[in-house]
């Protein structure tokens, strides 16, 4: 197993000194797809932005590809290999129009015009918005927003895509069609780190990270910790389609171990009943 | 006693290069007490209509009357008040309590009758007194939305309309915002929620109305819904419909978990499954 | 959305593919003209310039006439000020106001230079996009020793289009706190001062926060404000040697005493 991440005993403090993370220690693997979940400050926005190099760890260590963040040297790199995608479609955007947007991030890497060029066109083709290229953002909905954030992390080539609570101001089609392009990423290889609390959408996740008031609860297959009852309190959102999962699996009619996460799932399980 | 839109049509930008048709002949009406949730995709006009119930915006043809009056008169504000989406945003008062008297203080309520409404107003959202005294700047994000909620029920609408209310909320802020829904309901408040996610409410509400490009595709009850429109329909349904079509035989004009558990559990007993464990 | 005071709008036309710095030297060029037009024949001149200009940009006559709207009321007050306080012959009065002949002329032609001046700034503004205005103007920056007093061309260049970008944003944001306001009961035009406060508070509060956020976002995208490309760059073509050659004869003709004597009002 290659580490993309690893985090050794990382704390952190606000400057006022309220604990946010209390001695976390975690790894992310090459082509992985890691949820965080847990409530409002749980830390675990926090966590993610220790990814990057946005946050710097009070105490412990984060090592991004064998670069540790605290080194400024390496932050630059660091950035452009883990990319990061925010919950507010609209504060994202750097530029007048979507082309501009996503250039940014190319052109602070010092890149040609030619290969800014084909970087443009190439993520907002792979978010299929190159059509739009030329119009503001304010004729853009939210969703589509999401997806030109996302082009313009794709366009810096990143080995790894951190997504805070990407779709929570989003509508279903958009949070749909959102989360088609980060399985769709995976599958291609890219390592992806999650925060949600949607449950629905750790159907595609390989490891579930639960968090509470700044520690890992749990840390393991999805299916086998929501199985457990006790991490119904921690911040996820329980879609009346998971419930009716939940109960089916409490009244021993679906087995535990196999926790249908979606409808499709459940409808599956519920087939192979009959 | 109601809201009523009649024949009301709506362009942005009327007359110029961008003119956009917002409403098209629209008429509703929300009578006072009831639960209403108002869907429909993005633009296809909820916000220009409920904009309309308080006067925000003027019809360009049609009336839009409430209790009434019309709406083109102010008076219709203290009656039919609009929260805005993300209202934590709209915040300003050095105190929490500066900032939920606003507007009762806007319709000249003084003294101790003013008092009076913050602190039944911050009750009603489940926040203690005690709060009224600090900066809203200080608390948490889901704490500012209760005081942006509160701030708009010191006023003692008739109707509250709520745009996008549970956008970017987690779960727990979610289910406490529901369950004051419920409750002010419950009082006689009108209460009209705008959502794109309509479903989720289904179990509140007593009428759904679905917008789409600027006309009423349907009104009619949650279940009368269920049974006539095809999309977006709430995800339970959806498995019971795909049940019945893999040959179950299921109610599919339902939502809740609790329902949907009942007829699964009955339709898997009668064809004998056996439980594990 | 609405269209804005002063926006970019992006369609494709010869003054939109025309190099930035063309663009901006033919706006201070202009300005210079408008600024030393005393007649209303260079008034009418300067009108059929601004037409020829308005043809070939493939724009709605609406956008310009939106980007003159807000500014009427300061029209007016400087017409009015000229009108009424320029000393001449007496045409008109009314108690101890008095109309002159000159306040009409001078009044008619400092209002029409403004207009024109605003009108010159929103064809710079409607044909090119902001990233590429502060890309010219970052272009003639770096001709000045900035660095020697401690100032980066680009981040210089950052701050102003990111500024400009904030404007829609601010509105937007300005829009939305005033409806919150005027439907938690505000009366606007009944009380000024609490409207004031009311939406200015929470626009700087969330404005704030929003800073945050998009240096966050541009922190993310690897922004250092050194070692900066741009995907835009820029190159003199034909059309911009055609135009620099039209300003010359335009420029000349405006400023050569020569031709002033066949000026006549």
């Amino acid at each position: 197993m290659i580490y993309m991440i690893h985090i050794n005993n990382l704390s952190y403090r606000y400057p006022d000194g309220t604990l946010v993370l209390d001695s976390v220690s975690m790894d992310v693997h090459k082509g992985e797809f890691v949820a965080i979940a847990g409530k409002n400050g749980s830390g675990k926005s926090t966590l993610l932005r220790h990814m990057n190099g946005l946050m710097l760890p009070s105490e412990g260590s984060v090592v991004v590809k064998g670069m540790d963040t605290i080194d400024s040297s390496f932050i630059l790199n660091i950035r452009q290999i883990a990319g990061m995608v925010f919950q507010d479609p609209q504060s994202q955007f750097i530029g007048m129009t979507l082309e501009e947007d996503v250039a940014f991030g190319p052109e602070n890497l010092g890149l040609p015009q030619e290969d800014i060029r084909k970087r443009v066109d190439m993520s907002l083709q792979d978010v299929g918005m190159q059509e739009y290229k030329h119009q503001t953002p304010g004729s853009l909905s939210g969703g589509q927003k999401q997806k030109v954030a996302l082009a313009s992390i794709l366009a810096m080539k990143p080995e790894i895509i951190l997504f805070d609570e990407v779709t929570s101001m989003l509508d279903p089609y958009s949070r749909g069609e959102i989360l088609g392009l980060i399985t769709q990423l995976h599958e291609n290889g890219t390592t992806i780190v999650y925060v949600t609390h949607r449950l629905e959408e750790l159907v595609h996740a390989d490891r579930l990270i639960v968090m509470e008031n700044g520690r890992i609860t749990h840390n393991g297959y999805p299916r086998v910790i929501l199985s457990q009852g006790n991490v119904v309190d921690s911040g996820f959102e329980f879609p009346p389609v998971i419930e009716l999962a939940k109960r089916l699996c409490d009244s021993g009619f679906i087995d535990p171990a196999c926790f249908p996460l979606s409808r499709e799932k459940l409808m599956e399980a519920l087939c192979q009943l009959m | 006693m109601s809201i009523d839109v009649r024949n009301v049509s709506f362009c942005y930008n009327k007359g110029t290069s961008l003119e956009r048709r917002a409403l098209d002949n629209v008429s509703l009406s929300v009578e006072k007490g009831e639960f209403v949730l108002i869907g429909g995709e993005v633009g296809s006009g909820k916000s220009t209509l409920i904009r309309h119930f308080n006067g925000l915006l003027k019809p360009q043809s049609g009336l839009v009357t409430v209790s009434g009056i019309n709406s083109t008169n102010k008076a219709v504000r203290s009656k039919a008040v609009l929260l805005m989406q993300y209202p934590q945003k709209q915040l300003f008062g050095k105190t929490v309590f500066d900032d939920v008297s606003f507007g009762p203080s806007n319709f000249g309520l003084k003294g101790e009758a003013l008092n009076k409404r913050v602190i039944d107003a911050l009750n009603l959202v489940g926040l203690d007194h005690s709060v009224s005294a600090l900066s809203p700047f200080s608390l948490s994000g889901g704490q500012m939305r209760q005081v942006a909620l509160a701030g708009v029920l010191a006023m003692n609408p008739e109707y509250l309309i709520l745009d996008e209310p549970t956008s970017g909320l987690d779960p727990e802020n979610r289910s406490l915002l529901l369950s004051t829904l419920k409750k002010l309901h419950s009082t006689g408040i009108s209460v009209i929620v705008v959502s794109h996610q309509v479903c989720e409410l289904f179990p509140l509400a007593e009428k759904v109305v679905l917008l789409k490009h600027g006309s009423i595709a349907f009104t009619g009850t949650p279940a009368e819904y269920l049974r006539s429109v095809s999309s977006p329909l709430p995800e339970v349904t959806l498995l019971m419909k795909e049940l019945n079509k893999a040959g179950f035989n299921v109610r599919d004009d339902i939502f809740s978990a609790d329902a949907a558990f009942h007829e699964i559990s009955n339709a898997l007993v009668k064809k004998g499954v056996k439980r594990y464990g | 959305m609405d269209d804005l005071f002063l926006s970019f709008v992006p369609v494709n036309s010869i003054l939109h593919r025309l190099d930035p710095r063309t663009k901006i030297i033919g706006l201070m060029l202009a300005s210079i003209c408008i600024l030393k037009a005393s007649s209303f024949m260079e008034i009418t001149l300067i009108m059929f310039v601004f037409l020829i200009l308005l043809f070939i940009c493939h724009l709605p006559v609406m956008h310009f006439v939106r980007s003159v709207r807000p500014m009427l009321l300061f029209f007016a007050i400087l017409f009015l000020v000229q009108l009424f306080f320029t000393e001449g012959t007496v045409i008109f009065s009314f108690k101890w106001l008095s109309v002159s002949y000159e306040g009409l002329v001078l009044g008619t032609i400092i209002t029409l230079r403004f207009v024109f001046l605003l009108l010159f700034a929103s064809l710079l503004t409607a044909t090119t996009s902001p990233s590429r205005i502060t890309a010219g103007i970052e272009s003639f920056l770096r001709l000045l020793p900035l660095k020697h007093i401690g100032i980066s061309s680009h981040d210089f260049a950052m701050m102003m289009s990111l500024s400009i970008y904030f404007a829609p944003l601010l509105y937007d944001n300005f829009r939305s706190l005033r409806d919150a306001q005027i439907s938690r009961g505000l009366d606007i035009k009944k009380e000024p001062v609490k409207a004031i406060f009311s939406i200015s508070i929470p626009l700087v509060a969330t404005s704030v926060r929003r800073v945050e956020e998009v240096a966050m976002a541009m922190e993310s995208r690897c922004y250092s404000g050194i070692g900066r490309t741009s995907m835009y760059v820029m190159e003199f073509r034909r059309m911009d040697y055609l135009f620099y050659l039209l300003y010359f004869f335009i420029f000349s003709f405006f400023t050569m005493p020569y031709f002033k004597g066949y000026i006549i009002i």
